[in-house]
């Protein structure tokens, strides 16, 4: 048999009149389906998505650094020069706060009242021969102080960030070369006077 | 063009050529009909699985032959395919146009799939061996050899037609 005719022979069958119709029909109906699944996909997912959000939301407060620590740091680098020693007026802050002074070997550099993100502060600089210098914030109030992730690099400098009491939040940033338990340590110097330090 | 649009094209254009391979290669009106219809179900469900809009057909075709594999091994009865055939075609057919098909339907059917698949892609679908290698992912060279060989038992079926008429006519009846 001839190619030509072979051809012709294969190409005989014709396809019932119905058929396109009949696929257009079905691939309707497909579509009506699957405009109605992506229309209740919301719905249905809606939870997952919602828990999706949060997670990333959550992961973005871990991982970035505090917007009040970057505060901080600012604050440090516009006082770096700034040697005023201890006020008795700041003196007299602390022990209406009942916070200890930090030991005679440490030596208090500089005080004063500071803003971290609108909020009134107080910004102790010390230093110690075995630590260097420290730098210490004392904030009464705001909430946003309290963050998942409370300890960290900034920089140049390590950061622990501490709520005290539900009224008082510790923020200390030191010498990356400075272990954090020291830091603490110092800071439980301070705080555990009155037995509020939570370490 | 929306691709709606073109979709709705691709089943005017295309459900003809569909039809007659899956017909020839399942050998029942029935079933090729079906078969077409869940061909054109699964390439919208894979659209975008088409790379190239201008090889629709052998995109099509792939599904299609994927979808009626199974299909494959089914007895053909050649008699009321050519009889369904005449009658799709709402004519009583010439007898002798009657006993080519039926000859054309027996060879077919004596054919193992893989040779009946390459020479239908060969001469229904009008596929180049190139294209039929890729397409089945075979040597060029299987290609030839099967084609060759397929149409050398449909001549031999076309010279032995006389005892055909016999049995198709006693069949008929």
């Amino acid at each position: 048999m001839k190619k030509e005719r072979l051809k012709q022979l294969l190409d005989y069958p014709e396809a019932p009149d119905t058929l396109a119709d009949q696929i257009r029909s079905n691939w309707q109906q497909q579509l009506g389906k699957q405009e109605l699944r992506s229309r209740y996909w919301w719905k249905r997912n809606i939870s997952l998505v919602a828990s999706i959000v949060a997670t990333v939301a959550l992961s973005g407060l871990y991982f970035q650094t505090p917007a009040v620590i970057a505060a901080a740091y600012t604050d440090i680098e516009k006082d770096a020069q700034l040697a005023n020693g201890l006020s008795q007026s700041q003196r007299d802050w602390f022990n209406s706060k009942n916070i200890n002074l930090p030991l005679k070997e440490v030596k208090i550099e500089m005080s004063k009242n500071c803003t971290l993100l609108g909020y009134q502060s107080k910004h102790l600089r010390v230093f110690s021969k075995e630590h260097g210098t420290i730098n210490v914030f004392f904030h009464e109030g705001a909430k946003f102080f309290q963050q998942i992730k409370n300890r960290g690099v900034v920089s140049n400098l390590g950061w622990l960030l501490v709520k005290v009491r539900e009224n008082l939040t510790v923020i200390a940033l030191y010498p990356t070369g400075t272990r954090h338990e020291d830091v603490q340590n110092l800071l439980n110097t301070m705080l555990t006077g009155n037995g509020e330090y939570p370490v | 063009m929306p691709i709606k649009e073109k979709f709705s094209n691709w089943i005017d254009e295309y459900h003809r050529a569909l039809y007659r391979h899956a017909l020839w290669m399942t050998g029942d009106t029935e079933l090729a009909a079906d078969v077409v219809q869940e061909t054109y179900h699964l390439a919208w469900l894979s659209i975008k699985t088409l790379k190239d809009e201008a090889r629709v057909f052998p995109w099509l075709l792939t599904i299609l032959r994927r979808t009626t594999f199974r299909e494959y091994k089914r007895e053909i009865q050649h008699e009321k395919l050519v009889a369904d055939l005449c009658s799709l075609h709402q004519s009583n057919g010439s007898s002798s146009l009657e006993y080519e098909l039926l000859d054309l339907s027996r060879a077919l059917g004596m054919l193992s799939t893989s040779y009946r698949e390459t020479l239908l892609l060969y001469a229904l679908d009008g596929f180049s061996y190139q294209e039929i290698a890729e397409q089945m992912n075979i040597p060029i060279g299987t290609v030839m050899s099967r084609i060759s060989r397929a149409r050398e038992l449909i001549k031999s079926s076309d010279e032995s037609v006389p005892s055909k008429i016999i049995n198709f006519r006693s069949n008929s009846k």
